[in-house]
């Protein structure tokens, strides 16, 4: 088996080596290197080194993934547990960017579900700060959106469920 | 792509294309729905068709590898209420439904669209695709289709009265609609034949596509897997409906129903697979067996009713589905019965465990149970 190693280039220059089997779960990387392997490092100006920390820790760690070992399947998503849960948001987001800037399907999936289960729990409020999203609706607006969600039925109540569908 | 991205105090944007098609959909509908408030920029994503279509094509796959996203048995209740069991993930809870009350906050079955009166008649939940669930009044001989996860009804068109012996809700892929099949009743020259009528959502309109001399007992309404709809019929003989090209079929048993005079089995889904439980009795005792429709029918448990077990579950028990789902990493498989009494319980295929569950204020009858598969969905009846 080839141990070929690869160096990848920080945004603040930092130097990571890893496997290249590693390094190929990335496309990004594997495309680059595929061309032409660049003597100081593969750049990659987009990614930070604290940032490419994490990344090349994910990547060493799921090179040869398991097939058919259910123990050793079940130790790796143990570990994918433990691996963003200190993580604080400002670098669960930058993983995000990253992981789709690299192409790592495995850690875009892992990263984005760890979002969705964290959003799954908050409040409309919560959301709009989490992405920085300004509240652009006109308070008329909202009180419509809101009405909407219980117009659909309020209509459809059993006394005029006949006058209803003359709508439809 | 610098850490410095975010703009005051813990905020963080990501590129549209992301949240749309790696982050939003991984999200239940239900809260989606919520986060069409967050901006308009959401809400108008949230409502795309393309949107809806990718959300529920990545909650089918969760359900495809978690189990069954939920299930929902109904039953009746009390007063002026109709009962759902809703399970996910191997834990049940009870809500009531009446006219535009639940108790029930988490899947949001408040405003159910039917009048439900103090009756024998209470609504009937005919089956479920996609998010969408079919509901009937019997009594008042209406049929609608009702997504709960966005509050979204839509009344079907009256036919003409016919003792409707069956219902069958499933998804044309081909055509990209839903579609409502019908299967009633009628004498023709002295003799009964069915009538098969069929709905399409997207023409909102009934077409008869033929009638069929043989009359069999259709005791359930169908059961949708993959464009296809099955019926187990009374004469215990399978039936499947071809969803796109609207022809019947029967389904060849295991052998091993050959060889049993009194079989009962119901049918159910596991992993995109028509399945099929059935016991067996033999001088030695009482087994469950479970089979799969891979190519052929593949076997895969057989339990043997412990006789104590037996004593106190078994016939004349019946099954009334299969469940599947992820529970602390475990997969688990289990069938769910009814006890002689009417109470609901579980076997767990893979553990051999009984569980039951009791459900305050809900009456407990031998037929009218079933187990309606659900997923949530922000498929919309809108046209």
């Amino acid at each position: 088996m080839s141990t070929k190693k690869i160096t990848l280039l920080s945004s603040d220059n930092e130097l990571f080596t890893v496997d290249e089997e590693a390094a190929n779960q990335s496309l990004t990387i594997k495309h680059l290197i595929e061309d032409t392997e660049p003597e100081n490092g593969v750049p990659l100006p987009q990614v930070h080194s604290k940032i490419l920390a994490k990344v090349t820790e994910y990547l060493i760690k799921h090179a040869n993934e398991p097939d058919n070992d259910a123990a050793a399947k079940e130790e790796l998503k143990n570990w994918d547990d433990k691996f963003l849960e200190k993580v604080n948001h400002e670098t669960l987001f930058d993983l995000i960017l990253a992981a789709n800037y690299l192409d790592i399907k495995g850690l875009l999936d892992l990263t984005c579900q760890t979002v969705a289960d964290l959003m799954n729990g908050m409040s409309v409020v919560e959301v709009r700060k989490l992405f920085n999203i300004v509240n652009d609706f006109t308070p008329e607006d909202e009180a419509e959106v809101r009405k909407r969600r219980k117009r659909g039925t309020k209509t459809i109540g059993p006394s005029n469920d006949q006058a209803n569908q003359s709508n439809h | 792509m610098s850490s410095k991205r975010g703009r005051g105090g813990g905020s963080y944007c990501l590129p549209r294309d992301i949240l749309s098609t790696e982050l939003l959909p991984r999200l239940p509908a239900t809260s989606l729905v919520r986060f069409r408030c967050v901006s308009k920029a959401w809400r108008d994503l949230i409502s795309e068709p393309s949107f809806i279509e990718m959300q529920l094509q990545q909650q089918l796959s969760k359900a495809d590898i978690d189990g069954s996203g939920a299930i929902v048995i109904p039953r009746p209740g009390n007063h002026s209420s109709l009962n759902l069991l809703i399970g996910s993930q191997g834990l049940f809870h009870s809500t009531v439904v009446g006219s535009g009350n639940s108790t029930l906050k988490r899947l949001h079955f408040n405003h159910f669209p039917l009048e439900v009166t103090k009756s024998n008649y209470y609504p009937c939940l005919l089956g479920s695709c996609n998010g969408l669930i079919c509901i009937q009044d019997y009594r008042k001989n209406v049929l609608g289709i009702w997504n709960p996860s966005i509050q979204s009804y839509r009344r079907l068109p009256h036919i003409p009265q016919r003792v409707p012996l069956s219902f069958g809700f499933g998804y044309d892929a081909m055509i990209k609609d839903y579609k409502l099949v019908r299967i009633a009743e009628f004498s023709k020259g002295g003799q009964l034949r069915l009538q098969v009528q069929v709905f399409t959502l997207g023409t909102n309109s009934w077409r008869r596509i033929s009638d069929h001399s043989r009359c069999s007992f259709w005791g359930s309404n169908g059961l949708f897997i993959n464009g296809f709809l099955y019926w187990k019929l009374v004469t215990n003989e399978l039936i499947s409906f071809d969803i796109h090209h609207e022809v019947f079929s029967g389904i060849n048993l295991p052998e091993a129903f050959l060889f049993n005079n009194d079989p009962w089995m119901e049918i159910g889904e596991l992993g995109g697979c028509l399945a099929l439980v059935h016991e067996l009795r033999t001088n030695s005792g009482v087994a469950h067996n479970l089979w799969v429709m891979k190519e052929n029918w593949v076997k895969m448990y057989s339990i043997n009713m412990p006789p104590t077990l037996s004593a106190k579950y078994c016939t004349p028990n019946k099954p009334i589905g299969i469940i599947r789902f992820n529970k602390k990493k475990e997969n688990h498989v289990e069938i769910v019965y009814l006890s002689s009494d009417g109470h609901p319980f579980c076997y767990d295929l893979s553990t051999s465990q009984f569980r039951c569950f009791r459900v305050r204020g809900a009456r407990y009858t031998r037929s009218a149970d079933s187990i309606i598969p659900y997923v949530e969905s922000l498929v919309s009846l809108d046209h």
